[in-house]
């Protein structure tokens, strides 16, 4: 078994390389997307305007109220139909496509920016308003005490809810492979399609995506460690 | 406005919503005094002392502080004056993620008023005061609660203040630590600090206090010195509220 699994792996070695760089692709373009755009709808969420509370609200509710692969389907089939639409009423009939990578990051991406902006807010929440009034009462201004005092703090409870939802992106972003796109998944799928093996190929999935999560949840845990002793 | 006003309050009213909290208080407090606040719970005493350096917003009327209305203050302007106004809570407020050297001279090293370069030694200076020295590295969750409030006093010190506000700096302490804190009050109040000091305890108000006053419905129902107010009290709440807690206490 060992050494089939060997020869098999070995034999595939190239389709599950560039399946392996697909998935890392996705993953470390939607986290860092996803980041962003999640910063930003915390922000928003947070923000004193009312309309724009709820626009960011409205923003993270459907996204985490609804799956995942009727996102990506929505992202791969529909918005080109309703992108074409739109140009067709201003006169320019074009049909547009999307490629399964990039669709695969933006619907990913998005979908990560909604737990990512709960879990930042949910850091800045955690802090008590008791420390931004010492703070100001010390006559430090609103962007010294985000700074120094609410940020640092927020960070810590921040990260490790920032970690679980990096792992948990990698480990979904296998759901690309229904729209075609080559990720290890799909490599995967094929060879057990190609070779009629229907054990070692997942096995060798399950490997190469625990060493993927476990080695990003060790680095964050490092930084985590890291923040304690500030 | 007298020589030696430091604040004064004119028409100070405050409103959560259709609660009246504060109703018109008019009040003055000169340099050096203490004046002890009290009253039942949900009074406003809080309300009021926050008013005071503007960390709650009065609905109308003016907060004057050495002169300057600072009701007309913007944000920005309001830093300026907050670093005069000391302020002591009764949860401490310390930064959890500092240690006790950073936690008091956060403030005054990054507003300038000290160099880095002396930031321990102003601290060492400040822990001397309040009997810490020996916590200067520490962090403040290996602290007690009566340790936790005296760095939370020199703290506020750090920035020179010319007034501290507390708002009941004892009343989440072990009754242990109380005396601990209201010693490093009383010498506060006997180099000549201007305070104001929200508290239950009577003792303290009794020993230390210039003045006392007793809000209830919205106003300073009564503004006497201490023995006054505690032997012959005028106003018949805080007849009440003075019988209520002897008996408490007996
Ligand atoms: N942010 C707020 N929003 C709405 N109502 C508030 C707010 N802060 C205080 N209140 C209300 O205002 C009243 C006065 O509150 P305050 O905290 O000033 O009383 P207090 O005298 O300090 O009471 P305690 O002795 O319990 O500390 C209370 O009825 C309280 O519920
Ligand atoms: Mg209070």
């Amino acid at each position: 078994m060992n050494f089939l699994s060997n020869t098999l792996a070995w034999r595939f070695r190239d389709e599950i390389l560039s399946g392996l760089e697909v998935t890392l692709v996705i993953s470390i373009a939607s986290v860092i997307i996803g980041s962003i755009l999640g910063l930003i709808i915390a922000l928003m969420h947070m923000s004193h305007h009312k309309t724009i509370r709820a626009v960011a609200g409205t923003y993270v509710e459907i996204l985490r109220g609804t799956p995942m692969i009727v996102q990506l389907e929505f992202v791969y089939f529909s918005l080109p139909l309703i992108l074409g639409a739109i140009l067709s009423v201003t006169g320019i009939h074009i049909q547009p496509n999307i490629a399964t990578i990039p669709a695969g990051i933006i619907a990913v991406s998005i979908n990560s920016s909604a737990y990512v902006s709960e879990a930042i807010r949910g850091g800045f929440n955690s802090v008590n308003i008791g420390q931004t009034e010492a703070a100001r009462s010390l006559g430090l201004s609103q962007r010294t005490t985000m700074r120094f005092v609410v940020i640092p703090q927020a960070l810590k409870n921040i990260w490790p809810a920032l970690g679980n939802e990096f792992v948990a992106l990698i480990k979904e972003s296998s759901i690309v492979l229904i729209i075609g796109a080559p990720d290890i998944m799909y490599q995967i799928n094929n060879m057990r399609a190609t070779t009629f093996n229907g054990v070692t190929p997942l096995i060798i999935a399950a490997a190469i995506y625990f060493i993927l999560t476990f080695s990003l949840s060790r680095i964050m845990k490092h930084f985590e460690r890291k923040m304690k002793h500030d | 406005m007298t020589e030696d006003t430091i604040i004064e309050l004119k028409g100070l009213t405050k409103k959560f919503g259709k609660s009246l909290v504060l109703d018109h208080i008019n009040a003055k407090i000169n340099r050096s005094e203490v004046v002890t606040l009290i009253g039942p719970s949900g009074t406003g005493k809080s309300t009021l002392i926050r008013d005071l350096n503007m960390l709650d917003t009065p609905t109308s009327g003016s907060v004057l502080f050495e002169g300057q209305d600072l009701t007309t203050l913007k944000d920005k302007e309001l830093d300026a004056v907050r670093r005069k106004m000391g302020m002591v809570f009764q949860s401490f407020n310390l930064f959890p993620h500092l240690n006790v050297e950073r936690n008091i001279t956060l403030a005054p090293v990054k507003l300038g008023l000290i160099p880095a370069s002396q930031a321990r030694a102003k601290a060492q200076e400040l822990l001397e005061k309040v009997g810490l020295t020996e916590k200067i590295d520490a962090f403040p969750n290996s602290l007690s609660g009566g340790q936790a409030q005296r760095v939370a006093i020199a703290r506020a010190l750090a920035m020179n203040p010319d007034v501290m506000l507390f708002d009941e700096p004892t009343s989440a302490l072990d009754p242990e630590m109380v005396g601990e804190v209201l010693k490093v009050m009383q010498d506060l109040a006997a180099e000549g600090m201007t305070m104001v000091v929200v508290t239950h305890e009577m003792g303290f108000a009794k020993k230390v206090a210039d003045r006392v006053w007793f809000l209830d419905q919205g106003k300073i129902a009564e503004d006497a010195k201490p023995d006054e107010f505690f032997s012959h009290p005028q106003n018949p709440r805080a007849q009440e509220f003075l019988s209520k807690l002897l008996e408490v206490n007996n």
